[in-house]
């Protein structure tokens, strides 16, 4: 039986009594990927959000790997959730090398620098390891800022339209890459998207979030 | 949960920080409710009067001439291509370096009855035995004083909003039947008029606030009416009461500057799109506008700067053990009080960005209207709440008043809105998604700051840091007020010297003020470079 690494339940999300989220219930299991799409401010970057702990829940709960991470009673702060977050816009820490930022996170975490090697050359950006976010392309700048999320194992990873501003000629080069990286360490993962066939692509499961609830279509 | 106490103990800090800022204020205005004695009678029958006329007619002088030359300068500056106009753009923030007092010590040399201008006019017998410049130890002089140390205030804040006008608005003003008096009038002048407001309330400030320069041309304002009260009479009470009043008035002018600004701010950053179109000037017009520019400069940097240093050669041997330790006191003290200053706006910064809350803003915001405190005032507020701290800790002793901590106090509460801008600034310029990344990738709060925001923002620490010194460097009467017995600053040699006639030995102190004062004129004039390019 598949292991179940996400499940969310009964979850609210308001700010200033505002309603952004209502009764979110989602379960997902080891190694599983689904897309959210929905129109602009439907709530699908909040939920991403709150299930990273960069914004708590108004009510709620959330289990990752059956352990309580939040609730009315109990909130485990974002660094301890071991989740994954890659977002559209540039989020590499300009002062420091591209090497230097897939190395940031793993000063948290046990990990081999031949694991850095390996996952440089999978994402082919190799080359750019002494290069500053600001000398790369919007292509290189979002692998790099995949390869520093997947390099620190996430349990989750958490996609807000990553590959947007990408061409379409290095979006295919990517995704196979992407799904080997993710199938290989069995990442759950969740993607917020616009983009019909980047969903149809790499999706097991698709999801709507419309009028704040979240459906499965 | 060990991670939400740690938000909520940046946030008590700065709970605690607002708190602890607003004591002194709160003493001030305490006095109000203690009864008045007969010192304020007196006060009040003989020579409230005269204080509040004289501040009154300062006040609306200095407007007048800060006016005349702040916006005229800006928007030359703005609009025109002149001969040396480049320079004339960073050039005519220069005054700023020079305090108040140290303009007016030198005017007083340059044009009294012995000065140089009498002097060589009598000599060249332009004129008989008299004044040949009016005597500027007079308010008329403290008006050309303050005029002319205080104008790049409006010039600044005037020039950063002509930058922002683009020319597509303009032009679409005109494309909608306008003339170019009628855009100017209903386009330019409403868009400015915030900005030009905005740097008058600053200049009524910083002419209220002044002890320095009024009182070496001996004329009674609030400032040294409380001075006198205090020190003179030895009646604490009616001091703060008085100062009170004039707090008050400094509140009012605040309040009708934000008010009048509404939504509208100022920042040297801000992008602009297109710039309007400078016009090129020939002939009379280029040299009217050239010489336009330089009066002030020359006025109130150039001259003072060549009378200093002429002064200062006088002198066999110019740096005396006073010199060398006052020298010493002043650096020690400012960058203390820099570190401190920056170190609080930093985590009281990191605090509003990482708790996302409109009390952590506005903690912010209400920590930083203590530039607005006139120095003398905090100095009376500082002192009152040290003495009680002495009295409930040391049992009368003067352990707290005594040492330089309300004196770093004090520089903390009048700088703070400096630093506070400039690492505001320098957090907006790096998205959020920043630190969700860090915080994604495992860093906790104390990480975050330290691996990513510290390094990010390296520079504005630094200028934050050395805006600060420039400010310490220059303040007179909190220091003059809190300093512990025998220890003295660049700025109380000069005050102290001057008040004895003693410009040649107060001419190198001054002058090291002025070249530290220097320090913001750089980072502002780069300011203003770079938001020109962008």
């Amino acid at each position: 039986m598949s292991k179940e690494v996400l499940k969310i339940s009964n979850l609210n999300y308001d700010i200033e009594k505002k309603i952004i989220l209502k009764n979110i219930n989602l379960s997902l299991i080891e190694g599983e990927f689904i897309s959210i799409m929905g129109p602009s401010g439907s709530g699908k970057t909040s939920l991403l959000r709150v299930i990273s702990g960069l914004s708590k829940q108004t009510t709620g709960e959330i289990l990752i790997e059956g352990k309580l991470v939040a609730s009315d009673q109990t909130f485990i702060e974002t660094e301890n959730r071991n989740i994954g977050l890659v977002v559209q816009d540039k989020v590499l820490f300009p002062h420091l090398t591209v090497l230097d930022n897939i190395k940031f996170g793993i000063n948290n975490r046990d990990i081999r620098n031949n694991k850095i090697t390996a996952m440089m050359s999978k994402f082919k950006i190799e080359d750019l390891q002494d290069q500053y976010p600001h000398e790369l392309s919007g292509g290189e700048g979002q692998r790099v800022a995949l390869a520093r999320t997947l390099i620190t194992n996430p349990k989750i990873l958490l996609l807000d339209e990553p590959f947007n501003g990408l061409d379409d000629k290095l979006k295919s080069e990517i995704y196979p890459d992407i799904q080997s990286i993710l199938e290989e360490n069995k990442v759950t993962t969740i993607m917020v998207s616009h983009n019909n066939e980047e969903v149809q692509e790499l999706s097991h499961r698709n999801f709507k979030l419309l009028n704040h609830k979240l459906e499965e279509t | 949960m060990t991670n939400n106490l740690k938000i909520n103990s940046l946030q008590i800090f700065a709970i605690a920080t607002a708190l602890i800022f607003v004591i002194p204020i709160i003493l001030i205005f305490l006095s109000l409710l203690s009864g008045f004695n007969d010192n304020f009678d007196h006060l009040l029958n003989f020579v409230l009067y005269e204080y509040s006329l004289n501040s009154i007619i300062l006040v609306l002088g200095v407007s007048v001439v800060v006016l005349f030359l702040g916006v005229l300068s800006a928007w030359l500056v703005s609009n025109y291509n002149f001969w040396g106009k480049s320079i004339f753009a960073w050039a005519l923030i220069l005054p700023l370096a020079i305090p108040p007092y140290i303009l007016a010590y030198v005017f007083t040399e340059i044009f009294e009855y012995s000065g140089s201008v009498n002097s060589v006019l009598r000599s060249l017998n332009l004129v008989a035995d008299d004044y040949a410049v009016p005597n500027i130890r007079s308010i008329s002089g403290a008006i050309v004083v303050f005029g002319f140390t205080l104008y790049p205030y409006v010039y600044l804040i005037t020039r950063v909003a002509l930058m922002n006008i683009s020319k597509p608005m303009l032009d679409s003003a005109r494309t909608l039947g306008l003339t170019k008096a009628q855009t100017f009038f209903k386009v330019t002048l409403p868009l400015i008029r915030p900005a030009i407001f905005a740097g008058l309330a600053l200049v009524a400030m910083e002419t209220l606030s002044d002890f320095g320069a009024v009182q070496h041309f001996a004329i009674p304002t609030f400032t040294t009416g409380i001075f006198r009260t205090w020190l003179g009479m030895y009646d604490l009470t009616t001091a703060m009461q008085l100062a009170s009043m004039l707090l008050l008035v400094v509140f009012i002018i605040l309040y009708i500057e934000q008010w009048q600004r509404g939504k509208q701010r100022y920042s040297l950053s801000s992008a602009r799109s297109e710039p309007t179109k400078e016009v090129k000037l020939y002939g009379i017009h280029n040299f009217m506008a050239t010489l336009f520019c330089l009066l002030p400069i020359t006025l109130g940097f150039i001259l003072p700067v060549l009378e200093l240093l002429s002064w200062s050669f006088e002198l066999d041997n110019n740096v005396s053990s006073k010199f060398v330790s006052a020298t010493f006191n002043t650096l020690l003290l400012a960058t203390i009080a820099g570190l401190l200053t920056s170190v609080v706006a930093l985590i009281l910064n990191f605090n509003a960005r990482t708790s996302n809350t409109d009390t952590s803003e506005n903690i912010n915001s209400f920590i930083s209207l203590g530039y607005a405190v006139p120095g003398l005032i905090l100095a009376i507020g500082i002192t009152q709440l040290l003495t009680y701290l002495d009295f409930i800790f040391f049992n009368l002793g003067i352990i707290i008043t005594g040492s330089l901590s309300g004196l770093l106090f004090a520089y903390v509460i009048k700088s703070y809105a400096l630093s506070n801008n400039v690492i505001q600034s320098s957090y907006k310029q790096f998205s959020l998604n920043i630190d969700d990344a860090a915080r994604t990738l495992g860093s906790n709060k104390y990480n975050l700051l330290r691996k990513i925001h510290i390094p990010l923002m390296k520079t504005a620490l630094l200028t934050s840091f050395l805006l600060v010194v420039s400010e310490v460097v220059k303040e007179l009467p909190a220091t003059l007020i809190l300093r512990p017995f025998n220890f003295d600053t660049l700025a109380v040699n000069v005050y102290l010297l001057a008040s004895e006639e003693r410009m040649y030995e107060a001419a190198l102190p001054a002058l090291l003020i002025i070249f530290i004062g220097l320090i913001p004129i750089y980072f502002l004039s780069r300011m203003i470079q770079v938001s020109k390019q962008s």
